[in-house]
């Protein structure tokens, strides 16, 4: 091998690396903790065993907690193009994992119905086009990052009654379980 | 020849450059619960938790029973970037607390939430 190729195959080596990258996005909201199965009576023994619940849902004739945590995991392929070195093209795609845990008690705060349940979702697959070395979002999360409808609820008092989509009395006693990732 | 290998060094530390990002932001009531307090059921009352813990973050009516709500968000993100290799990773922590008062204003019931990690 001559010295010409030798170097040629040398840069070769080199420059593979840059003409693809990989990124690994990953995105934990809350937490639950792993708990085993038990059947409690009243509100009180749920908070004992597992914490203060992600979200309170007051009905007519009952109150609902909500346990919610989601963990996302975005991989992502990059692409190099030519002519554009400090750009590239990634592809992604991300999945979902959530935690639920729904306790419904009568007003009294006797137990009515229990869940809990675990599953993944595909939240999708896209492309982006950025720089180099900035790792760019491929699907779109925005639903996950609004703020919680607990740190919206002293501001949503102060909406006019008249323009709101929902009444006013469903800010107030908070009739709808804010999950992570849905509109509330 | 020397620069040669010179340059080829210089252009492999140049691939394998690394970057670390960090950010950080809270949103919310501050977590006073985390601090050390003395809230009993039975002989708390609600005024002495909003001097402890200052307003909540929301007020709910629970049948005959007032229910104070803390919220803090702290959401952290950390990143790795290698060009080659890049790994981003984005914590949302919810920390909690809820109290529960009888209609006597006595605190019936309390709790914090469970924490993966030690929070600040």
């Amino acid at each position: 091998m001559t010295k010409q190729a030798a170097l040629i195959l040398l840069l070769y080596f080199i420059y593979l690396p840059l003409l693809t990258s990989c990124s690994m996005v990953k995105r934990q909201y809350g937490y639950v903790e792993a708990i085993e199965s038990f059947s409690p009576r009243d509100y009180h023994e749920v908070l004992q065993q597992i914490g203060a619940p992600d979200s309170v849902a007051v009905l007519n004739d009952a109150f609902i907690f909500a346990y919610h945590s989601v963990s996302i995991d975005e991989p992502q392929l990059g692409l190099a193009i030519p002519a554009f070195d400090l750009f590239k093209f990634t592809l992604g795609s991300a999945t979902a994992t959530h935690n639920y845990h729904f306790y419904a008690f009568t007003l009294h705060g006797d137990i009515i119905n229990l869940q809990k349940t675990h599953w993944q979702n595909s939240l999708g697959e896209s492309s982006s086009f950025g720089l180099i070395f900035v790792v760019e979002e491929t699907v779109d999360l925005e639903s996950f990052e609004v703020p919680r409808a607990t740190n919206l609820w002293g501001q949503s008092l102060l909406l006019e009654t008249n323009l709101i989509e929902f009444s006013f009395e469903d800010i107030i006693l908070a009739k709808r379980l804010d999950l992570i990732g849905q509109d509330y | 020849m020397k620069k040669v290998y010179q340059t080829i060094i210089t252009m492999l530390l140049i691939s394998f450059l690394a970057a670390c990002v960090h950010y950080s932001r809270d949103s919310g009531v501050e977590n006073l619960w985390r601090q050390p307090q003395a809230f009993t059921s039975g002989i708390t009352t609600s005024k002495q938790v909003l001097a402890a813990l200052g307003p909540p973050s929301q007020v709910l009516t629970v049948g005959h029973q007032t229910v104070y709500y803390y919220l803090k968000e702290q959401v952290t993100r950390e990143g790795l970037l290698l060009l080659i290799y890049n790994e981003t990773t984005e914590v949302s922590v919810f920390d909690r607390a809820i109290f529960f008062f009888n209609e006597q204003g006595l605190l019936a019931d309390f709790s914090y939430s469970k924490m993966a990690t030690p929070v600040e």
